[in-house]
């Protein structure tokens, strides 16, 4: 048998049991690991084009597997793709495939993003992928700097606040040593006219 | 002398290749003797009942697990 033959997996609707016998015969197992590698590689086929998650029950209770690697995602864009390529008035939808990918496919989206894109955008027949990612990423860009502008104006409000609210306590604080220093002015005055007023009744020999 | 399983079913002979528990009954994956890439899966009850696979999702259940348990083997290659 050679790589190219397709792998038949026969399964037959039989509600009956089949007519079968068991034995167990001297003879060494032939071909064992090939037999397991033929299954594998069919195991493979059909996890992949059955879905990359499927839900096994195990002992009747739902256990969730995520069957997910490389090669499965990227086989089930080309899946996507295949399906897709003898219709010529579909357009290639780059950001549906990859979403479609990403979240139904690979819920680890933060891992699997780079690498997906990077294979999508690798396929010669999505040419403006590359355009449409590129704006994707400017877009994000300008977005970025628009909150980057946001946040530095409302950090200079915040200053500007922040310095006009010590100039509002420093005048403050200003206003009352004023008043104190007038205070200080007037009882240096009656302090004065006393002294005078002390002065002039002594020349006159007024004493006490 | 090593000893094989040998399941004969309507008539054709098949070595056994793997056999995984799966709720009451096992998947047990063959191989036809005189044709190596006729692979089949079967279910075999405790009582030794023997029935093919009846619905595409027992086939998925049957190669996930399949795949799960052997997929060590893949990466190696």
């Amino acid at each position: 048998m050679n790589n190219d033959e397709p792998i038949k997996v026969m399964t037959v609707v039989s509600k009956k049991p089949l007519k079968a016998t068991v034995t167990m015969e001297p003879k060494p197992v032939k071909n064992k690991n090939k037999h397991l590698t033929l299954f594998l590689a069919a195991a493979a086929v059909v996890v992949t084009i059955g879905g990359a998650k499927m839900i096994l029950p195990k002992d009747n209770v739902g256990v969730e597997q995520e069957v997910v690697n490389r090669s499965a995602i990227e086989s089930v864009i080309d899946a996507n793709i295949r399906s897709k390529e003898n219709d010529t008035s579909y357009n290639y939808d780059v950001d549906k495939i990859a979403q479609h990918i990403l979240y139904e496919y690979y819920p680890n989206f933060d891992v699997a993003t780079e690498m997906t894109m990077d294979y999508v955008a690798d396929k010669t027949y999505m040419p403006n992928f590359e355009m449409r990612y590129s704006d994707a990423v400017n877009n994000q860009l300008e977005e970025l700097e628009k909150q980057q502008k946001e946040i530095q104006e409302r950090a200079n409000l915040m200053s500007y606040k922040a310095a006009n609210s010590k100039y509002l306590e420093d005048q403050r604080l200003h206003n009352e040593e004023y008043k104190m220093l007038e205070m200080q002015k007037a009882e240096l005055a009656r302090i004065e006219e006393a002294i005078k007023s002390s002065d002039y009744n002594n020349s006159k020999g007024i004493n006490r | 002398m090593e000893y094989t399983k040998i399941y004969t079913i309507e008539d054709v002979r098949y070595e056994f290749v793997d056999e995984i528990e799966y709720q009451e009954y096992k998947f047990v994956f063959l191989a036809a003797e005189n044709d190596e890439s006729n692979l089949i899966i079967v279910k075999e009850y405790p009582n030794n009942d023997i029935f093919k696979l009846d619905r595409e999702d027992e086939v998925k259940v049957a190669m996930t697990l399949f795949y799960e348990k052997h997929k060590n083997l893949m990466e190696e290659q």
